[in-house]
């Protein structure tokens, strides 16, 4: 029936509010979670913030991932994907400091405190958890160098 | 099968060291000091049988460095020269084998075990004798498989079972004998505690099980199972000539329409399967332009081919028709590429969004994983605590002013998996519209080759002498009739796979009724009865054994596992150590004893070598003992190896009839 023949002098109209939904990577306890994993496969289970957000960026979906192995074995073409930087990921470091599950140290970097490592490490035995996630993680084999997160910034691109 | 004796003989330079013990019917106690060769005498009898697959994948000798390297003699270490391992065993019909299998020296080649054809051990003569292999591929499936030939010793007929590879192989003794021998290392730590993993046979305990207690079961599973790979089998063949349908017809410019991707359960949609080829603008029947072909061929070739001067205008006039229909279609086409394009792209982002939702819903079922942890779970911040100052905040990441709630995470998921649907039937759509895009163009390509040649041939006709016949009529003939000629092919070709198509719809139809009329048929009733009376004789044992961690009118024997349940769990997780003890014997003398009241494939054999002093304190074996005792009139054997005091043992044997087996010291001694 077309709207217009309808009688609307009776009808009353309720809106409510519907929740709206959330991108499951938007939530603290992935994130969390995600950030955990990263520090624990960097070199003695610290990192600055800028390898964090390039591993939080790389993370995240197969082609960004991808990329980011082909980045590492120097395999770089001009149409590599731009790293984005996700205010998100400060708020998350920010939660997890104050969870004391990370320590920023006086020169800036951020690690793992034991508390933080010990979940980590309940993280990484369930096997069903985070597979793709674990999976990346274990296909880095070196170390991130800052060279290398500079460079895919391109801050030293000349 | 029963076993009637057992010889171990090591020659040194000292001269020859060994035992032999005899095997009487019923219940044998063999009782020695620990540490003085009692579980060597276990382990020489799997040896001897070639099993020792069930201690370990490794093709190493699985026995004391006693009876490998060096045994002690008088405080010295004396080298071992050569050694073997002797057993006579008699099976249900009282058939006697001896095997001999080498564990060391120079001619010993361990894969080879000699086997005599009577009581080689116990009354020494002349019998038949032949070497036989183990450990090596076929030593189940081949004639001079010791395995083979101790199953057809046995009357056993063995079951084939699945692997993980999807492969089959026989369900090899190694699998079966755990639940017939227990040794004293490993084999307390459960039900089948020493199972082999490494043959990667399917729910190789469940497997076994059901061969010893000869269920109905396995042959129902295997049944449901042939049949689902014979409805696969089906299923691909059908999607194999319904792509050769549709490649056929491609390459006659046809679409196919109603050809269901899954064989269809109602015979009719065969018959509604359609060929359709384009013709001015409209999609017919494939008999229907084939019939329309040949009746303007007929048509043509009634009249006599025209020469050129006589149909010069109406020539000019069909060239000029010719070009026009070349030019329209020419920019259609152009228009259709740029539309299949677009829908290509179309179908792309839908592809990539698809991707996106079905990552997000992995990321959200990791969310409801991690919420399981204690750890992550008690975080502030997941509990939409602020950690530092404990007000609340919304466990979103975003800018935490935000107006209304979010869903939680199973709204979340709901949410994803509804998007997912709805994009998934998009994909298919924008799938199918490409499709017949595609299949346009492609037509639309034909036609303007066709129409090239058309041209060409009228130009050339127009140009060439007047009183020659006219070129373009010839063409047109020709064209035709190869038309003609391909379609038919095709026709036929179409019509021999729809036949094929039938006929596997049929046998599908059939398959799939077998299915359904098997369905809810896990166990038979006898298999019911087995199982019933196995749970109550389990129920039985454990109490009068003093089983204490649960309460024993809640275990059941499960119907899926065939093993003992509490809540629906394996019994064992929640059990004290000399409970565990206490459920796998009433367990394994259970399956003794349903073999005496049901037709199964049990040895009617059960060999136990009693677990580590520290787990038995608890345990009097008085009870299990007595039990065991009453297997002498039912025709079967419990052998019992322990380390009891005697003076205990002997209290506690009371008057049951019994062999005792005393070995004092030494169990391997200088022989004279």
């Amino acid at each position: 029936m077309p709207l217009d023949d309808m009688d609307l002098d009776d009808v009353h109209f309720q809106f409510s509010r519907r929740p709206s939904p959330l991108p499951a990577d938007l939530r603290a306890e992935w994130r969390l979670a995600v950030i955990l994993l990263i520090l624990k496969k960097c070199w003695g289970e610290r990192a600055t913030l800028r390898q964090l957000h390039v591993l939080n960026w790389a993370v995240r979906t197969a082609k960004s991932r991808d990329a980011f192995i082909k980045i590492l074995s120097h395999d770089r073409r001009l149409d590599d994907p731009v790293v984005r930087f996700e205010p998100s990921l400060n708020r998350a470091l920010a939660l997890a400091l104050a969870e004391n599950l990370l320590l920023r140290e006086p020169n800036g970097t951020i690690r793992l405190t034991e508390k933080g490592s010990k979940i980590t490490e309940e993280i990484m035995r369930v096997s069903t958890c985070l597979v793709g996630e674990k999976e990346f993680l274990s296909r880095i084999t070196r170390k991130v160098t800052q060279r290398q997160v500079d460079d895919l910034l391109s801050w030293n691109s000349d | 099968m029963r076993l009637r004796q057992l010889a171990l003989r090591i020659n040194t330079a000292e001269g020859p060291f060994g035992v032999t013990v005899p095997f009487g019917p019923g219940l044998v106690v063999l009782r020695a000091d620990n540490s003085t060769g009692k579980s060597t005498c276990i382990q020489s009898i799997i040896y001897a049988l070639g099993i020792e697959g069930m201690l370990s994948a490794s093709y190493e000798v699985p026995l004391q460095y006693a009876l490998t390297e060096r045994l002690e003699y008088r405080g010295r270490e004396v080298p071992v020269v050569e050694s073997e391992v002797l057993l006579e065993i008699e099976n249900s019909n009282g058939a006697v084998l001896t095997l001999r299998r080498r564990i060391r020296g120079a001619r010993s080649d361990t894969k080879l075990v000699t086997v005599w054809n009577g009581p080689a051990l116990s009354a020494p003569g002349e019998y038949e004798e032949r070497d036989y292999y183990v450990r090596m591929e076929g030593a189940a499936q081949r004639p001079l498989g010791l395995h083979y030939m101790l199953a057809n010793f046995l009357g056993w007929d063995l079951p084939t079972v699945n692997r993980f590879d999807g492969s089959e192989c026989p369900l090899y003794l190694e699998c079966i004998f755990p639940l017939f021998i227990i040794e004293q290392k490993h084999g307390w730590s459960g039900i089948q505690a020493r199972l082999p993993l490494h043959y990667r046979i399917r729910e190789v305990g469940k497997r076994a099980t059901e061969f010893v207690l000869r269920l109905d079961a396995y042959a129902i599973a295997f049944r449901r199972q042939a049949l689902r790979e014979e409805a696969t089998r089906i299923l691909s063949n059908w999607r194999l000539i319904a792509q050769e349908i549709r490649t056929l017809a491609e390459r006659v410019g046809a679409v196919v329409r109603g050809l269901p991707l899954d064989v269809p359960s109602n015979i009719d949609v065969l018959n509604a399967i359609g060929i359709l080829v384009p013709r001015r603008d409209a999609w017919i029947p494939l008999p229907e332009a084939v019939s329309e072909d040949r009746r303007r061929l007929q048509e043509l070739e009634s009249m006599e081919i025209p020469r050129v001067q006589e149909i010069s205008g109406a020539l000019t006039e069909a060239l000029r028709a010719s070009e026009k229909e070349l030019a329209t279609l020419e920019s259609s086409g152009f228009l259709l590429f740029k539309e299949v394009e677009i829908e290509k792209r179309e179908s792309d982002s839908i592809t990539e969004r698809l991707v996106a939702l079905n990552d997000d819903l992995k990321n959200n079922q990791d969310v409801l994983r991690l919420r399981n942890f204690g750890s992550v779970a008690s975080l502030p911040s997941t509990l939409g605590r602020c950690p530092t100052c404990d007000q609340a905040i919304s466990g979103s990441l975003l800018i935490q002013v935000q107006s209304g709630t979010l869903m939680t995470v199973e709204e979340n998921i709901e949410f994803i998996r509804s998007q997912s649907v709805t994009f998934e039937s998009m994909r298919r759509d924008a799938q199918a519209v490409l499709d017949a895009k595609r299949q346009k163009l492609r037509s639309i390509q034909n036609r303007v080759e066709e129409l090239r040649t058309q041209i060409r041939t009228q130009k050339a006709s127009l140009v060439s002498d007047a009183r020659m016949p006219s070129m373009a009529a010839i063409q047109e003939r020709i064209s035709l009739g190869n038309r003609i000629r391909m379609l038919n092919d095709a026709e036929s070709e179409i019509d021999r796979l729809t036949n094929s198509l039938t006929e596997l719809q049929e046998s599908w139809v059939e398959v799939q009724q077998q299915i359904s009329a098997l369905s809810g048929e896990e166990l038979s009733a006898e298999d019911e009865q087995k199982l019933a009376d196995l749970e109550s004789t389990f129920k039985e044992q454990v109490t009068q054994y003093g089983l204490g961690s649960v309460p024993v009118g809640e275990l059941r024997i499960s119907r899926e596992s065939y093993r003992p349940i509490h809540d629906g769990f394996d019994l064992g997780f929640n059990l004290s150590a000399s409970d565990m003890i206490r459920t796998i014997w009433a367990y394994l003398y259970g399956l003794l004893e349903v073999a005496r009241r049901y037709s199964t494939n049990h040895l009617g054999l059960l060999i136990l070598d009693e677990p580590r002093q520290q787990e038995t304190a608890a345990i009097s074996f008085g009870e299990f003992l007595h039990r065991a005792a009453t297997a002498r009139d039912a025709n079967q054997q419990v052998i019992f190896a322990t380390s009891e005091e005697s003076r205990n043992l002997k209290a506690m044997l009371g008057s049951v009839p019994h062999q005792y087996l005393e070995f004092e010291g030494k169990i391997l001694s200088k022989l004279e």
